[in-house]
């Protein structure tokens, strides 16, 4: 079985969503793909037959980049989690103009930026966006409104809460 | 199981080689493709199969050269190909040169001692 464009592409999401997956560091996802990519057009083969399916082959290089602890992972949904309540909880509080807790809306928003910062942080690291050493450009195509889309989601849900407090009043 | 004929250790080089055996020789191996001189994957692999150690897959050929890079005993670069994708090209280290030395050395050291204990095929008949 020989390669098409198309098996190479679709091998090459597979890894990088596997390796994501174990948690590789994304300049490691670029080369490990660019390896497997440059390997498979001098010998024709298809990446799968010459590599195994990605997740086999992003598993067997575990013992290369440990992944992180578990509980490094639950405190960082843990205060991700607490961060999106009291930043919510925060901007209720300002758009209708009254006190959460006997505190003031901006304070909890502040609040919350501030208990976000570590999981954004940690979470971007992980996200970092994966270049293809040979080119320098990225490897997998993110659209452009992924990302606006991951801010306008929790912004919506406010706006919509708050609009639908001031309609029952 | 067939006894062992001299003309099957003859075929032994290419079909008879246990994976175990494979696994060992083969960072040594690499090391040595690498060594020779500067050169990417594709060729190593080539370098193998002439060699005799069979046709070893990109993914056990790349964790590796990966391996001895993190090691300190390869760095790599990439270089562009002619019309084509770029290759990686690997280069030993002086401490990669050293270790390979070294390692080829208790190499065969190593198979001597385990060959006088192994029956010699060629006077089994």
């Amino acid at each position: 079985m020989s390669a098409t464009p198309e098996t190479v592409t679709d091998y090459r999401q597979s890894l990088v969503l596997h390796l994501r997956l174990q948690e590789v560091p994304a300049d490691r996802i670029g080369e490990i793909v660019a390896e497997v990519e440059s390997h498979v057009a001098e010998t024709g083969e298809d990446p799968a037959e010459a590599f195994g399916s990605p997740r086999d082959y992003a598993r067997s290089l575990t013992d290369e980049h440990r992944k992180p602890p578990r509980w490094w992972t639950v405190t960082t949904l843990v205060l991700a989690a607490a961060a999106g309540w009291l930043i919510g909880q925060g901007a209720f509080a300002v758009l209708l103009d009254e006190p959460w807790l006997g505190r003031s809306g901006w304070l909890w928003l502040a609040t919350g930026v501030a208990v976000g910062i570590p999981p954004a942080y940690m979470v971007g690291r992980r996200s970092r966006e994966v270049l293809d050493p040979r080119t320098g450009r990225p490897l997998v195509r993110t659209p452009r409104w992924a990302a606006f889309t991951f801010y306008l989601i929790p912004v919506a849900i406010v706006l919509v809460g708050w609009l639908a407090i001031l309609v029952i009043r | 199981m067939t006894s062992l004929t001299s003309n099957r250790y003859v075929l032994l080089m290419d079909d008879d080689i246990p994976t175990e055996w494979l696994r060992a020789v083969l960072p040594l191996a690499v090391l040595a493709a690498v060594a020779e001189e500067d050169t990417y994957g594709y060729a190593v692999a080539q370098r193998l199969q002439a060699g005799g150690l069979g046709t070893v897959k990109g993914g056990t050929l790349y964790p590796v050269l990966n391996r001895l890079e993190a090691d300190g005993l390869l760095t790599s670069s990439w270089r562009e190909g002619v019309g084509g994708p770029g290759r990686k090209f690997f280069a030993a280290t002086p401490a990669g040169r050293d270790h390979l030395a070294r390692r080829s050395a208790a190499w065969h050291t190593f198979t001597e001692q385990a060959r006088s204990l192994l029956p010699d095929p060629r006077s089994t008949r």
